[in-house]
């Protein structure tokens, strides 16, 4: 008796504190604490209220798009003879840090690309936009989801106005949130071609096929899935053990949410990043040299993004992102040039319009971000002199009617 | 079902509660029925194999005894082990036509993209029952019973990965007649959680820029610097992925009161080449020495060529033990290598008469060099193809930059992980310390017990659940 309650008293102890840790997050105090230390800017310089619109928007940012494009080909649908464009870029497009000067206000902030949209629809309803942008969104991602809309004429666009970006070119790998677009077969069929190509971006789609085929291989909808064929497709079957891990799993999520867990993560990494940034100094604003496989992985994509435009017939414009001129993120003035020079020649093979806005907002009009200046996003008037400026560089490509 | 899932954590506190709340005389039973259940859940057609593995070493075992001579029976039983591990591993072998089989007859569950068509385990089983029918022909065991075979091979803890165990090691204590003592099932929780931490905060979070750093069509563009952080990140991911399932196992073992032995000692600390294999993979490598190493060396009198050419020999035959592959034999026979070289520096270190033991900097040196030829040597074990091994050893060996490919946080992550890997010990060092501090004390030793550990073990488990990633499978599971 005394053994069992020993025991009893150790499982129950550890499974209590366990339990504390996970409904106290002891990261996010940590994370606080560090921004207090360092002297970030508060909290309210990153806008939170910001506006929202399904029609406009993909709203998750990356979180799930299959959601926000499924909600948009109801949309599109209703308005097929319009003129749809859509543009593609990372969190620039739908994130506000407030300058200095700057204040938060009551209403949603609106981006570029609201205010873009706000302009188009006063002058004639059947322009579209669309904003699909998500955080650090890479190249061979792009092409995924492009291929995905234009796997569907609900959702083909027009024209495509894709954001260049130096930071981008950094970027890899596809995410599992854009995964289940496979469950669509002829998408499957689509980027497993991609994935075959030999391509330098090919093993970024052959990983995540593979990663998908691991996920329905541990899903709990996969009986679903054997029901509509998809199961056959990928000839996977799941083991006992996978079964009764699936039902601990959906079990585990009523007791303990996945996001919860996810969040918790999250406060974690943020942790460590402030680590970084903080002690190591080493910014997301430091001056870098770009190279190697994930360069090579990046260019290939944005290639294979201007011939899929092409082959379906979809116009491609490109346009430098605007840069933070008290960041240089060129490490040497090779590097500017290497990236010019590629995004010049991209437009050139492809008789692509470039647009460069990458010196069209001045310092002044940045925020700061933790221990040091914005280099990526914008203040709010900066986001209403990039409206602008968009605004008279498609007019003039008579983009809009 | 995985170790380091949440259904098998689940089993097994279930598992130790019952094996302890049953009569002793019953406990062998329920391992046994446990360890096949255990095995079922990834396949249960597969289950055959080890049972007619067991039943076929049972019945040569015993013939082996019956024959004085110790001829044909020992070779056709050695023979008969050996086949296993060949017609299973092979790719046109029985695996892929059981799975076949399986799928035809809809048994749930076909093989699914995470599992080869290979029988979990058996390279590790295999060996297992072959030194135990070398023991039993060279009159070290007496055959065992059916039982206690079918307990040896598929005790469910050692099963799948190891630690590979010996006979008469596993048996004596297979009687199952040791008494609940709280401190086994604390020394088994330790290694269990600590397993769980080493697989899913220290060995996953590095998968992703190992497997993006070595894929085939973009490696060639990797610099210098990326790939000998690909070689560290890929060597640190393997080590805390096979230590963590061997801390699970022998922690599930302990907390059944069965002492399992131990295949990892810091292996990156290791001194020389023979040091790091009496700490990398433990149970192999003297496997390795005692069945395959002093047998072959007994015979040739220690000649030092021999020696060398079977080290070589030898540590090539244990690359094609992880799988027929150009990029294992390379690895083996480098290891082989340095082996033989080690062998050789020592050697003339004697001829000469210089100082019986190296200075305080030349074993640091020794140490250094030790742990990059270690990490070089992961490079052909990892890469996809012999030719990409190639490119990338040129790589980091003639074409210097500074430059890095990737994003700036894998490189840090890498290098945060080699950290927790310098510092294991000293963790390890100082729990010992304080268990050994608090045991005379009775209020430091229920603090410890009632409050420390468990506040240990939430920690872990909160980090094992928020880094949970379904899909990462264990390294070795695949050998």
């Amino acid at each position: 008796m005394h053994r069992a309650f020993s025991v009893a008293l150790v499982l129950t102890c550890t499974l209590t504190l366990l339990a504390v840790l996970v409904h106290l997050n002891p990261f996010d105090p940590v994370c606080d604490a560090m921004d207090r230390l360092f002297g970030a800017p508060p909290k309210w310089t990153q806008v939170t209220n910001l506006y929202y619109d399904p029609r406009t928007q993909e709203v998750t940012h990356g979180g799930d798009p299959v959601s926000s494009l499924n909600a948009l080909r109801d949309y599109w649908h209703e308005r097929s003879g319009s003129h749809r464009v859509v543009f593609v870029g990372n969190s620039q497009m739908h994130a506000i840090s407030l300058a200095a000067d700057e204040r938060p206000v009551n209403a949603p902030e609106k981006t570029y690309l609201d205010l873009v949209g706000d302009d188009l629809r006063r002058n004639n309803p059947n322009e579209l936009l669309y904003r699909l942008s998500s955080s650090d969104m890479s190249y061979p991602e792009v092409l995924w989801e492009l291929s995905y809309m234009l796997d569907d004429p609900d959702l083909r666009p027009a024209v495509v106005v894709l954001q260049m970006n130096y930071q981008a070119f950094w970027t890899g790998g596809i995410r599992d949130s854009v995964l289940p677009m496979l469950q669509r077969p002829s998408f499957r069929v689509r980027m497993e071609r991609f994935a075959a190509s030999g391509r330098p971006d090919a093993t970024a789609y052959a990983d995540a096929l593979r990663r998908y085929d691991q996920f329905v291989a541990t899903s709990s909808t996969n009986s679903m899935e054997a029901d509509s064929g998809l199961t056959s497709i990928l000839s996977l079957r799941v083991t006992p053990g996978y079964e009764v891990e699936t039902r601990t799993r959906e079990w585990l999520a009523i007791v303990s949410p996945t996001e919860q867990r996810a969040a918790l993560r999250e406060s974690f990494e943020n942790a460590l990043y402030r680590g970084r940034l903080y002690l190591l100094r080493l910014k997301p604003s430091t001056a870098r040299s770009i190279t190697g496989s994930r360069l090579l992985a990046a260019r290939s994509a944005v290639d294979s993004i201007a011939e899929l435009c092409a082959a379906n017939g979809v116009q491609l414009l490109l346009f430098h992102a605007p840069l933070n001129p008290a960041v240089s993120l060129y490490r040497t003035p090779r590097d500017r040039e290497g990236y010019h020079d590629f995004v010049s020649g991209v437009a050139a093979d492809y008789h692509l319009t470039l647009f460069n806005f990458e010196n069209s907002i001045s310092a002044e009009y940045w925020g700061h971000l933790l221990n040091g200046p914005e280099p990526l996003h914008m203040s709010r008037t900066a986001h209403r002199q990039m409206a602008k400026q968009i605004l008279k560089s498609l007019h003039s490509m008579r983009i809009w009617n | 079902m995985q170790f380091n899932s949440y259904s098998y954590l689940g089993v097994l506190l279930l598992t130790v509660g019952g094996f302890w709340a049953l009569p002793a005389r019953f406990r062998r039973w329920y391992v046994l029925a446990v360890s096949i259940g255990f095995y079922a859940t990834w396949s249960p057609l597969f289950v055959l194999v080890p049972v007619l593995l067991c039943s076929g070493v049972f019945v040569l075992a015993r013939k082996i005894a019956s024959d004085p001579n110790q001829g044909l029976w020992y070779w056709i039983a050695i023979a008969y082990a050996f086949a296993f591990l060949v017609v299973f591993r092979s790719e046109r072998g029985l695996g892929p036509a059981l799975a076949a089989l399986e799928g035809s007859l809809r048994m749930t569950p076909g093989r699914t993209m995470l599992q080869a068509a290979v029988p979990l385990g058996i390279s590790f089983y295999s060996l297992e029952a072959i030194s135990y029918l070398i023991d039993v022909g060279q009159r070290r065991v007496k055959p065992a019973g059916l039982t206690d075979l079918y307990l040896f091979i598929m005790f469910w803890p050692h099963l799948i990965a190891g630690p590979i165990v010996r006979f008469r090691e596993l048996a004596p204590q297979l009687k199952f007649t040791k008494n609940f003592e709280l401190p086994m099932l604390l020394a088994g929780l330790d290694r269990l959680i600590w397993g769980l931490v080493q697989k899913n905060v220290l060995a996953n979070p590095l998968s992703r820029f190992v497997a993006e750093g070595f894929s085939g069509p973009i490696s060639g563009a990797n610099t210098w610097l990326d790939n000998w952080f690909l070689a560290v990140a890929f060597g640190l991911q393997i080590y805390f992925d096979f230590a963590a399932y061997s801390n699970m196992a022998i922690g599930a073992a302990k907390m059944i009161g069965i002492t399992l032995p131990e295949n990892f000692r810091f292996p990156y600390l290791a001194k020389n080449p023979p040091d790091f294999w009496q700490r990398w993979h433990i149970t192999l490598s003297r496997w390795i020495r005692d069945y395959l190493f002093f047998p072959i060396n007994a015979r040739f009198q220690g000649a030092p060529l021999t020696l060398y050419l079977s080290l070589v020999g030898i540590m090539a035959v244990v690359g094609l033990w992880h799988g027929v592959g150009g990029g294992f034999l390379l690895w083996g026979t480098l290891h082989g290598c340095y082996l033989a070289a080690y062998r050789i520096w020592e050697r003339i270190h004697q001829k000469h008469a210089l100082a019986a033991k190296p200075s305080r900097h030349s074993g640091a040196l020794l140490q250094l060099i030790t742990l990059v030829a270690v990490t070089v040597a992961w490079v052909p074990f990892r890469a996809e193809t012999t030719h990409q091994a190639i490119e990338m050893l040129r790589s980091m060996i003639f074409s210097f930059s500074p430059r890095i490919s990737f994003s700036l946080n894998s490189y840090l992550v890498t290098l945060l992980i080699a950290a927790v890997c310098v510092l294991e010990p000293v963790l390890r060092d100082a729990i010992d310390k304080l268990d050994a501090l608090a045991q005379p004390h009775v209020r430091l030793a229920i603090a410890n017990t009632y409050l420390l550990r468990p506040a240990l073990y939430a920690l872990g488990l909160f980090l094992f659940v928020i880094f949970d990633e379904r899909s990462v499978q264990f390294i070795y599971f695949q050998f």
